[in-house]
């Protein structure tokens, strides 16, 4: 997908709790613009696929404690593919105000120091996320032990 | 060709299985104190001791107050660090009651090393390289090496002792290639070199036994190649090979003595004298190299004295005896001539400043 100029909101909603998804410049092309830089999406990523990712975690209910969403994306062999710049194979949804539309970013596995202190964020994902993905056989336990290592899986 | 399963062949003699109660795997290394043994850590933050026999030594001890998977265990001379995806500690391994977490920085990094001149080092992604000195006090500092260049990303990093009794470090740079350098406490800035290539990206590094004057080294790139490099501080432009033997996502690559062991996501791939070949100058493009290679669902694993092969799956540790796999030439083991890749390396400095990392 090439890098966006202005926000696009996804004509569908998805399939379980019936939310909006768009999708921002900031991680489409344009997250060097930002200090410390913003995570993008890679390129090859279609907007189409990273909807379905949401949609996915979504319908799996794949949500930490605050209620922000997880996704991943695998190969048809199952190994999980790369979805950011950085080579996060994770991308987070952050819970959005109620009807407002939702987004995502590649967020995980990357260490960091900057966005943690900046955002008071922890940059990476609860236990419990992996463990929901590997119920919904989104992941095997050991891409799920991998992940809760810090290690790609 | 397929990797051999364990099960149903005649492999089982090759290797054991252990389970340890209420302590779940993460990862594994060697104890080089108080005895020779072996360190797992688990993936609730806490760290155990065992015999080669894998018989416990003492109960787990929590290491990591984020009780997070440790990713990485180091010792220097009485001293243990360790780290994990949330926070790096360390504490005295010989001071009895709360003698873990005597420091603590809650900065997540990709795994921890020793040097041999006493330094802790964590690669810390884009963030850069930790480094803090081991037996250091709770306030003393602790430095983070930031490279200036855009593209480096520190997923791992292996020392050993450099030329003049300096530290050599290697560190796996992602798409940032390999980055190696003599580097010592003190300094406000740092110069190491690097090598990268637009089509290769470096997941895990290993140094092979060689001299202090000419490194030996291995690397793992995320495509199944393997680069190697006969004397890192010399020579760093790297070999190139594929063995189409090996498949899947490629996790570590780790020197086992003569040999090199690559695990990946469909197993686990024992490369004879590979190592061997490397510091004794052969032509190795030129040569078949056999390949024992075993499916396991291998979370990580690590090479203890060069002859205990510690696999880490999701729920139990598999124990390799490379000697028995050496002398028992397995039936399944295969003959492949690699293909070497013709690859165009850059090589520049790796200018990193020294600041000190905030840990509030």
């Amino acid at each position: 997908m090439p890098a966006l100029s202005e926000i696009v909101v996804h004509p569908q909603l998805s399939e379980r709790s019936h939310y909006r998804y768009q999708f921002t410049p900031k991680h489409h092309g344009h997250g060097s613009g930002y200090k410390p830089p913003a995570s993008e999406w890679i390129a090859e990523m279609t907007l189409e696929t990273e909807f379905g990712i949401f949609n996915a975690a979504d319908f799996h209910a794949i949500r930490d404690d605050d209620e922000n969403m997880y996704g991943i994306l695998r190969d048809d062999e199952g190994e999980l593919l790369m979805l950011g710049i950085w080579n996060e194979q994770v991308a987070e949804f952050p819970r959005t105000r109620d009807g407002e539309a939702w987004h995502g970013y590649p967020l995980y596995p990357l260490v960091e120091q900057g966005p943690e202190s900046r955002r008071g964020q922890k940059c990476r994902p609860e236990k419990v996320v992996f463990d929901r993905m590997v119920d919904a056989a989104l992941i095997t336990p050991r891409q799920r032990k991998r992940l809760l290592k810090g290690d790609y899986a | 060709m397929n990797p051999t399963s364990l099960n149903g062949s005649d492999n089982g003699r090759l290797f054991s299985t252990h389970r340890f109660d209420d302590f779940d795997v993460s990862w594994v290394g060697p104890m080089p104190l108080p005895q020779l043994g072996i360190c797992f850590g688990s993936a609730s933050g806490q760290v155990m001791f065992t015999d080669y026999s894998l018989n416990k030594l003492a109960d787990p001890d929590l290491v990591n107050p984020s009780k997070e998977a440790i990713n990485g265990v180091a010792f220097w001379n009485g001293w243990l660090a360790a780290s994990t995806r949330a926070d790096v500690t360390m504490g005295s391994m010989q001071v009895s009651g709360s003698r873990y977490n005597t420091v603590g920085i809650p900065v997540g990094a990709h795994g921890i090393v020793a040097t041999p001149n006493g330094m802790f080092v964590s690669p810390m992604g884009r963030t850069g390289l930790m480094i803090f000195r081991a037996g250091s006090a709770a306030n003393d500092p602790v430095y983070v090496l930031q490279p200036k260049g855009a593209s480096m990303y520190f997923c791992r990093a292996v020392a050993q002792l450099g030329r003049d009794g300096i530290d050599l470090i290697a560190i796996a740079a992602r798409k940032g290639g390999l980055v190696v350098g003599e580097t010592s406490w003190g300094h406000p800035t740092y110069v190491m070199r690097g090598a990268a290539s637009t089509d290769v990206d470096v997941v895990d590094i290993c140094l092979v036994r060689s001299e202090p004057s000419s490194p030996s080294i291995v690397a793992l790139a995320f495509d199944g190649t393997l680069l190697l490099v006969r004397d890192a501080l010399h020579d760093p432009s790297p070999l190139s090979l594929k063995f189409n033997t090996i498949g899947g996502t490629p996790y570590r690559v780790l020197s086992a003595g003569e040999d090199i062991v690559v695990l990946t996501s469909k197993g686990v791939f024992l490369l004879g004298e590979l190592a061997s070949r490397l510091t004794g100058g052969f032509d190795l493009g030129a040569f078949t190299t056999q390949i024992f290679a075993i499916s396991v669902e291998a979370v990580d694993a690590a090479v203890i004295a060069d002859r205990w092969l510690l696999i880490v799956t999701p729920d139990e540790v598999l124990r390799f005896d490379l000697e028995a796999v050496r002398a028992g030439k397995p039936t399944d083991q295969r003959n492949e001539m690699p293909i070497s890749l013709s690859r165009s390396w850059t090589f520049n400095d790796v200018n990193s400043t020294a600041r000190q990392l905030a840990r509030a």
